[in-house]
């Protein structure tokens, strides 16, 4: 491999480009890539829609290998939800087709005086019109394109009606079941005229040292298929977690007010796979197989079929609006798939809504007519296809709850979010290391880029393994701060290097599949790059990736004030449950946090901790903009 | 005196049943009920304990009142009247 194809919407060109070998010996793969490209390509302050900034489509160096949970792909871009580091992961099969195209990389910059998608097999490369593709959903999209090409095994990613209009939280999926998700990069690639992506490739992945290769992945295998929560995982998917959530208090519901949902054993694993479960799905290569295909037998959505809900849609468009109807959470989770919108943002924007009719904030005059009160799903329903065409309300909602309430000029204190961005489904009350996970990710309300489970699961043994005997119990106590600024930064390092290879959250989950020393291990035998197999040149990475996308916000003006949770969460204890009286201490982490990455008491990474990190250039260019 | 058992996941499956009530003694712990539970609804304890050490299986995790029994007493936690034990098989966090 070891190539870059570049395509400018505005020339209508391409180009391919080799990838510089001291881009992988610093970097790695995928977000390490990703971070150096955009703080080197993206001009600070720039507006996320100006075609200046970049749309940047990567692989990792186990893309498309044996190596299992390695199908995944990311997207990354300057984010218009956030306005800063915009990086979204994706299941599905595009990834290995990409990098079976011969791309380990695909950046996109311009922007298209037309619609278009782009079209690539192998090192055919072409900008093709899109009229009759806008305005359709994704699947259709899919289907339309696999159709004009004569081949359905031509992988698509794409933007519905949501990317089309610019949607702040639009997403890009794979097909019409896998989603990029988060930031809002579909509204990117809707800004650039892109309707789609699709590819198809014909070459191989060559590995440095076969037999090393083989016998690790022989070895991986083995232990994702002994792993047990890799077997409940491919039993019951994520939705395993509603009951999980709910036992310990930690299931949010009604835009956060209360960790407890009365009707949680309506959406619970066991009753989903009961009366729904249709068919098991799984991404390239995957022996866990969590993706799950439901379909509703009866009822107000009987005849709905569809891939999901995940945990996080469970939560986002069910719980979280006091939704308890299945059939309801399966059908708009399937909208926001179709009409590309990232189903998270979605469902806690109509939250953050209905908690603001519920307390009279907005009327229903305001509201186009509908009854928003909580686990009113068909109110929902509308209110997505109004997001997604910008009609009415829509088109406030349509800018992320945070825009939203500053247009309304109301309910800001009852956004849920963190730099912009909704925040996902954990309660940092009654989780305490995921409060400092939410506050300090890199792409807002996040907690994929660092999420700790420690606290939330245990496993002692495991956890005095892991983190030693001396941080027992307290590593494993949700409701206390010592030792959590370790574990998260111990974690982000991880996650770094597990999104830069790309391999999946679910392969170092709690207990992990694989760790640091696995992915040095694999690294070096995929590359033939010896000092990748060292363990401390793999933190090395992470820590100038963790760095420089650190910087790439500073750059943006961010610091200490932006690493905050919403007031729900440090100053409203948590009402009831196991974890009643709980708050977020914030401050205590963050402290810590910021000594252990070497950064100011500002959340300002020092000029010493850049330059120990190969990063003096970035010092430099910080310094210059008095950010340093 | 009585505990409500929850399952969930496979060890719901297993059992057959999502609640068992069982009455408690008044010094009940987190021990004697799982050796009660065992000879009463043996396909649940079969699910959840190893039978060479009769430990709880790897990664399973009982909450008394929605917390780990670790963070308690462990298996020596005392029960009292209307207690809620929920039995997990592994479960990936999030």
């Amino acid at each position: 491999m070891g190539q870059v194809l570049r395509v400018d919407l505005t020339k209508g060109k391409s180009a391919v480009e080799q990838l510089p070998h001291e881009l992988v010996l610093n970097y790695l793969g995928g977000t390490g890539f990703a971070s150096r490209i955009l703080f080197d390509e993206l001009r600070p302050r720039m507006d996320a829609f100006s075609p200046d900034n970049r749309l940047i489509f990567a692989t990792g160096p186990l893309t498309g290998t044996l190596w299992p949970t390695a199908g995944r792909w990311a997207v990354y871009a300057k984010s218009p939800l956030t306005d800063i580091w915009g990086e979204s992961h994706c299941g599905g099969f595009f990834g290995p087709e990409l990098k079976y195209a011969g791309y380990d990389a695909l950046i996109l910059q311009g922007k298209a005086k037309q619609p278009v998608y782009l079209w690539i097999d192998d090192e055919t490369v072409e900008i093709l019109p899109a009229k009759d593709l806008w305005g359709r959903n994704t699947a259709e999209t899919t289907d339309m394109i696999r159709e004009r090409h004569g081949d359905k095994e031509i992988e698509v990613a794409s933007i519905g009606q949501g990317g089309e209009r610019l949607v702040r939280f639009a997403c890009i999926m794979n097909n019409f079941q896998d989603a990029a998700g988060r930031v809002g990069l579909g509204a990117v690639m809707g800004s650039k005229n892109l309707k789609a992506v699709a590819v198809r490739g014909s070459q191989a992945v060559t590995v440095a040292d076969d037999d090393k290769f083989m016998e690790l992945v022989d070895d991986a295998h083995e232990r994702v298929l002994k792993q047990p929560q890799a077997q409940q995982m491919t039993k019951y998917g994520t939705p395993l977690l509603v009951a999980y959530k709910s036992e310990i208090g930690e299931l949010p519901t009604r835009n956060h007010q209360t960790g407890i949902f009365a009707n949680s054993d309506k959406l619970n694993a066991d009753t989903i796979r009961a009366k729904y479960f249709a068919k098991t799905r799984s991404c390239f290569a995957c022996r866990i197989m969590c993706k799950k295909v439901n379909r509703i037998p009866e009822g107000r959505y009987k005849g709905t079929i569809s891939g999901g809900p995940e945990y996080e849609s469970i939560y986002s468009l069910g719980t979280n609006c006091g939704v308890d109807d299945f059939g309801a959470v399966l059908r708009t989770n399937q909208l926001c798939n179709l009409y590309g919108m990232d189903s998270i943002s979605a469902g806690c924007i109509i939250a953050w809504l209905m908690e603001c009719y519920e307390r009279g904030l907005v009327t229903r005059k305001q509201c186009d007519g509908l009854d928003l009160k909580w686990g009113n799903h068909e109110a929902m329903i509308a209110l997505i296809e109004k997001i997604a065409k910008r009609e009415g309300i829509g088109d406030l909602l349509a800018e992320g709850s945070y825009r939203a309430a500053k247009k309304l000029g109301k309910g800001a204190e009852y956004v849920m979010h963190v730099k912009k961005m909704e925040i996902s489904g954990q309660d940092g009350r009654t989780h305490r290391s995921v409060a400092l996970t939410h506050a300090i990710s890199v792409r807002g309300a996040d907690h994929l880029r660092a999420l700790v489970t420690v606290d939330q699961l245990g496993y002692e043994d495991t956890a005095a393994k892991r983190y030693g005997k001396d941080k027992l119990p307290e590593i494993c106590d949700p409701y206390t701060e010592k030792y959590k600024a370790m574990a998260v930064k111990d974690t982000e390092d991880t996650f770094a290097i597990r999104d830069s290879l790309i391999v999946c959250w679910y392969s170092c989950g709690w207990p992990p599949i694989f760790w640091m020393p696995d992915f040095a291990a694999i690294a070096s035998a995929t590359t033939g790059i010896e000092k990748f197999g060292r363990l401390e040149e793999m933190y090395r990475i992470a820590q100038r990736i963790c760095n420089l996308r650190r910087s790439f916000n500073v750059r943006e003006g961010l610091d200490r004030r932006h690493d905050t949770l919403p007031r729900r969460f440090t100053h409203e204890p948590m009402p009831e449950g196991p974890g009643k009286g709980q708050v977020a201490n914030l401050e205590l982490m963050l402290r810590e946090y910021y000594e252990l990455r070497g950064w100011d008491r500002n959340g300002i990474p020092t000029k010493r901790t850049l330059t120990e990190s190969g990063l003096s250039d970035v010092a430099e260019e910080l310094k210059q903009l008095g950010r340093i | 005196m009585e505990v409500v058992l929850k399952l969930q996941g496979d060890v719901r499956e297993k059992a057959g049943t999502d609640t068992i009530k069982l009455p408690i003694t008044e010094n009940e712990t987190v021990d004697t009920l799982l050796i009660r539970l065992s000879k009463r609804y043996p396909s649940v304890t079969e699910a959840i304990l190893d039978p060479t050490t009769g430990e709880l299986k790897a990664y399973f995790n009982i909450l008394l009142n929605g917390r780990r029994i670790q963070q308690l007493r462990g298996i020596h936690t005392k029960l009292k009247d209307r207690d809620e034990i929920a039995i997990f098989p592994p479960v990936a966090g999030g």
